[in-house]
């Protein structure tokens, strides 16, 4: 029984493309203030500070205009559901993403995948 | 039997042979047609339609039962949301919330409309997707333009998160072995356990993403390298009338939707 069994097209544009906004915002927020992933420095704790709250701010908009299209939620709950998940999603990924990025990003690096710039 | 994503469906279902492109038309139409109408007659007329489906085309319809859960939570938010923050005007009003907003008999037949939205969407994504093959989605999105390399990278992620899920109850088991209760502390120490799970599970995916990476350049998938392929799906004339009808359908609900003011809410016989 997979997982994306009965995925429908409110679905896969909520939690299919919802979550890959995400970690896309961070990514493009790490890029340009040129911070590491491995949070060793203050400056890099005050990007990730600011990185997470971002990006589940556009990640909860994104969610919940879905939702509102295809009227699972009312105008009035378009604010609630917004606000809360702005909260709910920071904590979250601020108590998994934090050890995750400090364990893994090493890791990473030294795999076979990660591409080193030159220079 | 055939073995397809999912579960396994009868050799005899005519929808097993039908050609991976109309698959992949079919799953897009049924939800965008959804999507587009309004009415809750013709939403349950298109329901009792797609559960009919089943039974004709030989696919188990005790698989829609694992999606109650999540179709029963999903029913609530739309019932809570339409219930306490929507003003539909209708003939009755049955209750005057203090933060501007009512109750009418329209809410209520609103709420039941969008219902039967959703469980469209999901009866009839499950009905494609219950005769998804592995290379129907290859085969599919090929015979659509999509570039192949495009298309078995949605079929290899379709396949991932499968065994993203089987690495996660393994991970998951050997730390409840190892005496980690996951049920138990506040909201944070639980986040914290889950946190302490994620670590071995990314390791398992990022090895698991480069065996596939070698596996793949070993058997000569590239971006730019031509392909053979070992499966023929022909359309037929039966086909691209097929195909054109999936992809009309939905345009013309919207041009009658918009222009000729059919499929709205309430609709016919409601109006």
């Amino acid at each position: 029984m997979g997982y994306f069994f009965g995925y429908t097209l409110h679905v896969w544009l909520d939690g299919g493309l919802g979550d890959l906004i995400a970690p896309l915002v961070c990514l493009l927020i790490f890029k340009l203030t040129k911070a590491d992933p491995e949070l060793r420095t203050r400056r890099d704790k005050v990007v990730w500070a600011l990185a997470v709250p971002i990006s589940s701010l556009v990640c909860g908009l994104w969610v919940h205009t879905v939702h509102l299209l295809f009227s699972i939620i009312t105008w009035p709950f378009w604010y609630v559901g917004v606000l809360t998940y702005f909260i709910g999603d920071s904590l979250a990924v601020f108590t998994v993403g934090t050890p995750l990025l400090k364990t893994l990003t090493g890791y990473v690096k030294q795999s076979p995948m990660y591409i080193w710039r030159r220079g | 039997m055939v073995r397809t994503f999912f579960l396994h469906v009868e050799d005899s279902s005519p929808l097993i042979n039908l050609h991976p492109a109309l698959k992949i038309l079919a799953l897009v139409a049924v939800n965008l047609e959804a999507w587009i109408i309004e009415s809750p007659f013709v939403l349950l007329t298109l329901l009792l339609a797609l559960i009919a489906l089943f039974r004709a085309l030989r696919v188990p319809l005790s698989r829609v039962g694992r999606f109650l859960a999540f179709a029963a939570v999903v029913v609530q938010a739309i019932m809570f949301s339409c219930i306490l923050g929507s003003a539909i005007p209708g003939r009755v009003v049955l209750l005057r919330l203090p933060w501007g907003t009512y109750v009418s008999d329209m809410t209520v037949l609103y709420a039941a409309a969008m219902v039967l939205r959703f469980m469209v969407m999901l009866v009839g994504s499950t009905l494609i997707l219950a005769v998804m093959r592995d290379m129907d989605v290859v085969y599919g999105l090929k015979s659509l333009g999509v570039p192949f390399t495009a298309s078995f990278t949605v079929s290899l992620a379709l396949r991932a998160a499968s065994m993203f899920l089987e690495d996660y109850f393994k991970v998951r088991d050997a730390m409840v072995l190892r005496g980690t209760d996951f049920s138990s502390g506040s909201v944070f120490e639980r986040a914290r356990k889950y946190a302490r799970l994620a670590v071995p599970l990314m390791v398992l995916g990022v090895r698991r993403m480069l065996e596939l990476s070698y596996v793949l350049e070993v058997k000569g998938v590239g971006l730019r390298r031509r392909r053979t392929y070992i499966h023929q799906f022909q359309l037929g004339w039966r086909g691209y009338v097929v195909a054109v009808a999936l992809v009309l359908a939905p345009i013309l609900s919207l041009v009658a939707k918009l222009w000729l003011g059919v499929l709205t809410f309430p609709g016919w016989p409601l109006r």
